[in-house]
């Protein structure tokens, strides 16, 4: 009996196996039957479907229209195909998807993936197969590294690199030069705080205290008897929304006369569920840059609207298409010998304009193009600091 | 003395601690203004029976009367409002307390507080040891002070029945001698029924009225002083 | 003020969240000789109860009709009958089965209930009062209470537009009238010395006729409504409440007790108030010592525990039979 339900058991298996792979193998034959002679291939993954879909599928759409794009421009002797996986934000899913594409003979680069997670899942398979993977949505700092390099690059900025473009607005723009730093014990914070620290350190300052707080932790006062009696200026918060709203209120309620910043992870709605005199003139540094306030933005946003899909365009949809953007021009320079290794060198060395900016990578692969803007609470809201009366001198920062 | 009414009546008790057998079919009387002795062994089942009575024990079987009412399955702080006090020296006092605070928290039932007083009074005065004592936390009490305090705490709710177990325990003899000096005075003066339950042969059986045996659970003899002392008995080496 | 008279006042604020929890556990130990390990949760159902009852009663229009006073009362009634009754669950099913086993027993059990109590706090406490609620609410400050999962604002209770050094004077008033009270309730009064006699002899106390099932049973209810009040004192310090803050102030509430000696009220004080004075003087006084104030804190507690084990004000009274 038992022989038999385990003989059904293997024969049901194979059976599933077999369509499934069936389908696969039709799946692509379709693919790359498509176009009239030669093709290059272009792996894409992200979300989309799924907790993350709003954002993975925005991106999707923007590298599409990029594409798309480039193969109507006829600055290419070849057609380019991108063959889409939906990742799911699951990491088993992501390394499916990843095999799917380096299994393909026509892949010469990919770029994925909008959780760090799922990253991490599939940057292995990409090395194994040699087949160069630009990031263009995942976060985590480590994804990058000498031994991820040079087959992996990342065009979006890690969040301990926001605070570059924070530093040089408080230390260079506005002058603060005592800087008190308060980080949380994780990894986050200590990166955070180590990263501010070389700013400081880059620009002959010293920070004036530097406290670390537990997680969860609900009460600052104690650390804010010791800001006060450092004459410190500015309090840099190196950690996320959830203590941070709470030590800029009892910042207010104690009297301490500093300017309040930190990265983007303190940029949410629930840092306006404090008071809003307590909120105000909170400073926050976020990724991105603000599209209609450039040329090319605003093309991009008529070009997406025009394309008429259905999501609209997310936090991360600029950095698919700044992948794509890089990408092509990566193309571009491999002229006629398309290869992935051709393709690796010129994403590793190469130098790329794009919607954001110029992109170069640094010697583990990562983007050294940090496009951030400032935020400012005003009147209980985020605000553009560029649009606040925080930047026309109405409203003065505290420590000033 | 028989056709006196029993104020205390129990009747087949069996009780047991977990699946141990702790008294098996227990049966005695106790008559209105007598001293009774119940004598035993360590671990004979005498405090057990103390806790049945008080309902500090549950009883398996059988029944208990006081007063001609049943008060077998009446929680312990109902059966003390009816006027059962065990003045036990081994289950000690409130030792943070003062031994002042100690005796009021004994007259947890009285509500009067001129009643009170005037009942503090008299303890005081029967027992002299403790009027030095009163400011003194009871925790630091000689062995002979508690006994007189467990039994002062008892004494001030004049009760129908008063239970001592082993009043002599641990004692020098000499305070011994005062203890059951005490003992007798309340039965005479104060009309108080006493339960004497004691492993102290001679002293108890001196002033009571009638005594039972108990061992393993079982009342094994009855019967008043001279007639426990002519069954031979107690030359029993088990009882001695 | 100073920097000093800053430090000194949130030690004192800080010991007396402390003080209230660890009251909390003298008490219910008292009574069982248990450690009845959630009353840190208990606190902070506490706290969730009058965020719930003011989110429910703002939006049906109560809160504002009536004087602010008046509507602070109602909440912390509200919460307090909700607490007593959360602290009767506890003992029902989390101590009493446990009665005749080892004090391990409970131990465990209250912390899985304490388990219980936070993630059903931080699960389905939002949708099912937003669900009651009509509409944002907002007190004189725009401040949002209905929002996110963790932390969960407080609404500003005490001296609400006010400064916060009345709210904090208010707070250190409100813990030492809830002493007085209960040093009157548990010397002055039948229930509260027959809670001393349990603590102290159970077996005697059950011999004078105290009535101990229903003494531990307004011990429950009593602890309730302390750890309500604690809860509402705590979140109006605080500004906010985090659902699983409640692991926290348990472990801290009975650090206090041990320090105190476990069955002293006052020692419970006296702990609570050394461990909030280490903690933010190690943090305010000391360079980068806030990542240690745990750690020194508990150093000290161990200190005590190792060289007075019997607590501050416990006293080493050895009755000898």
């Amino acid at each position: 009996m038992k022989k038999r339900i385990l003989a059904i058991g293997v024969t049901v298996c194979m059976i599933a196996g077999m369509v499934l792979t069936g389908c696969g193998g039709s799946g692509g034959s379709g693919g790359s039957s498509g176009g009239d002679g030669k093709v290059v291939k272009l792996g894409f993954l992200s979300p989309i479907t799924g907790a993350n879909a709003a954002e993975g599928a925005a991106a999707r759409n923007a590298f599409q229209m990029a594409i798309d794009q480039a193969n109507e421009s006829g600055d290419y002797d070849y057609k380019i195909e991108v063959i889409e996986i939906d990742d799911k934000s699951d990491p088993s899913t992501g390394v499916a998807g990843a095999q799917k594409i380096v299994s393909d003979p026509d892949v010469v680069a990919a770029t994925g993936h909008w959780n760090s997670g799922v990253a991490e899942a599939t940057i292995p398979v990409f090395k194994e197969a040699e087949i160069p993977m630009l990031i263009w949505g995942a976060i985590a700092s480590d994804l990058t590294s000498k031994d991820n390099y040079p087959w992996i690059t990342r065009s979006a900025p890690t969040d301990v690199q926001e605070n570059v473009p924070l530093a040089k607005a408080v230390l260079d723009d506005m002058g603060y030069e005592k800087v008190f730093i308060i980080s949380d014990t994780t990894s986050y914070g200590q990166g955070n705080s180590k990263a501010f620290k070389a700013e400081l350190a880059d620009r002959g300052l010293k920070e004036v205290g530097f406290e670390e707080v537990q997680e969860g932790t609900v009460d600052f006062r104690a650390i804010l008897t010791k800001v006060k009696s450092s004459g410190a200026d500015c309090v840099y918060w190196g950690g996320v929304v959830t203590e941070g709203s709470l030590l800029k209120q009892q910042m207010y309620e104690e009297g301490v006369n500093a300017l309040f910043c930190g990265i983007s992870g303190n940029y949410s709605e629930d840092f306006l569920k404090i008071p809003a005199e307590a909120a105000e003139g909170a400073l926050v540094v976020k990724p991105g840059i603000v599209l209609d306030s450039t040329e090319d933005g605003k093309k991009f946003i008529e070009d997406y609207e025009a394309a008429g899909f259905s999501e609209p365009i997310g936090a991360y949809t600029p950095y698919a298409y700044t992948a794509a953007e890089i990408l092509l021009q990566a193309l571009k320079e491999c002229g006629d010998d398309v290869t992935p290794e051709a393709m690796r060198d010129a994403i590793a060395n190469g130098s790329f304009d794009g919607i954001m900016g110029t992109t170069t990578f640094d010697d583990i692969g990562q983007t050294e193009l940090v496009a951030a803007y400032l935020n400012v609470v005003q009147d209980g809201k985020w605000t553009v600091y560029d649009d606040s009366e925080y930047a026309d001198g109405t409203r003065t920062f505290g420590g000033k | 003395m028989s056709e006196q009414t029993a104020l205390l009546e129990v009747n087949n008790l069996y009780t047991s601690y977990g699946r141990i057998p702790m008294l098996l079919d227990v049966s005695f009387r106790l008559r209105e203004g007598e001293i009774c002795t119940i004598l035993g062994a360590n671990g004979a089942g005498k405090t057990t029976l103390v806790k049945a009575i008080i309902g500090m024990v549950k009883a398996d079987q059988g029944t208990i009367q006081f007063q001609d009412e049943d008060i077998t399955s009446m929680p312990t702080h109902k059966r003390i409002e009816k006027g059962i006090q065990v003045a036990a020296a081994e289950v000690g006092t409130f030792p943070k307390m003062t031994v002042e605070k100690n005796l009021r928290l004994g007259a947890y039932n009285i509500k009067d507080q001129k009643l009170l007083s005037e009942r503090l009074e008299e303890a005081y005065e029967s027992f002299p040891v403790l009027k030095d004592r009163l400011q003194q936390k009871a925790g630091t009490l000689s062995g002979g002070e508690r006994t007189m305090l467990a039994l002062a705490r008892a004494y001030i709710n004049k009760p129908a029945l008063l239970i001592m177990d082993e009043p002599s325990l641990g004692l020098a003899p000499i305070v011994v001698d005062e203890v059951f000096r005490i003992v007798r005075r309340l039965n005479q003066e104060n009309d108080m029924s006493i339960m004497l339950v004691e492993q102290n042969v001679v002293k108890s059986l001196g002033v009571s009225d009638y005594g039972y045996i108990i061992q393993k659970g079982q009342i094994i003899f009855q019967g008043d002083p001279d007639q426990i002392h002519e069954s031979g008995i107690l030359d029993n080496p088990v009882m001695s | 003020m100073s920097r000093f008279g800053n430090l000194l006042m949130s030690a004192i604020l800080c010991g007396c969240t402390y003080t209230l929890v660890a009251i909390g556990y003298c008490l219910f130990f008292g009574v069982l000789d248990v450690v009845v390990f959630c009353c840190g949760d208990i606190a902070i159902f506490g706290a969730f109860s009058i965020i719930g009852a003011f989110t429910i009663i703002w939006s049906a229009g109560v809160f504002q009709a009536v004087p602010t006073v008046v509507a602070v009362l109602i909440l912390l009634i509200v919460a307090s009958i909700l607490c007593a009754v959360l602290g009767l669950i506890t003992y029902r099913i989390s101590v009493k089965p446990f009665e005749k086993s080892s004090a391990l027993m409970p131990l465990l059990s209250t912390i899985a209930l304490g388990v219980v109590i936070k993630e059903v706090l931080g699960l389905i406490f939002q949708p099912v009062i937003n669900s009651m609620a009509t509409s944002v609410v907002r007190v004189d400050d725009p401040k949002t209470v209905v929002g996110g999962r963790n932390p969960q604002s407080m609404p500003q209770l005490i001296a609400a537009g006010g400064s916060t050094l009345t709210r904090n004077l208010i707070i250190i008033v409100v813990v030492a009238l809830i002493l007085l009270a209960l040093f009157f309730f548990l010397n002055k009064t039948k229930l509260g010395l027959s809670m001393q006699a349990i603590s102290q002899n159970k077996e005697l106390a059950l011999m004078t006729g105290v009535n101990v099932k229903s003494a531990i049973r307004w011990t429950f209810i009593i602890g309730g409504v302390l750890l309500a009040i604690g809860g509402f004192l705590l979140g109006n310090y605080q500004t906010i409440i985090r659902f699983d803050g409640g692991t926290m102030y348990g472990t801290k509430g009975f650090a206090a007790a041990v320090v105190g000696g476990l069955k002293s009220t006052w020692g419970a004080v006296i702990g609570g108030m050394l461990l909030g004075f280490v903690e933010v003087f190690t943090a305010g006084l000391v360079p980068g010592g806030t990542k240690f104030q745990n750690v020194i804190a508990f150093i000290v507690v161990i200190i005590f525990i190792v060289f007075k084990p019997e607590g501050i004000i416990g006293e080493k009274i050895a009755e000898k039979v």
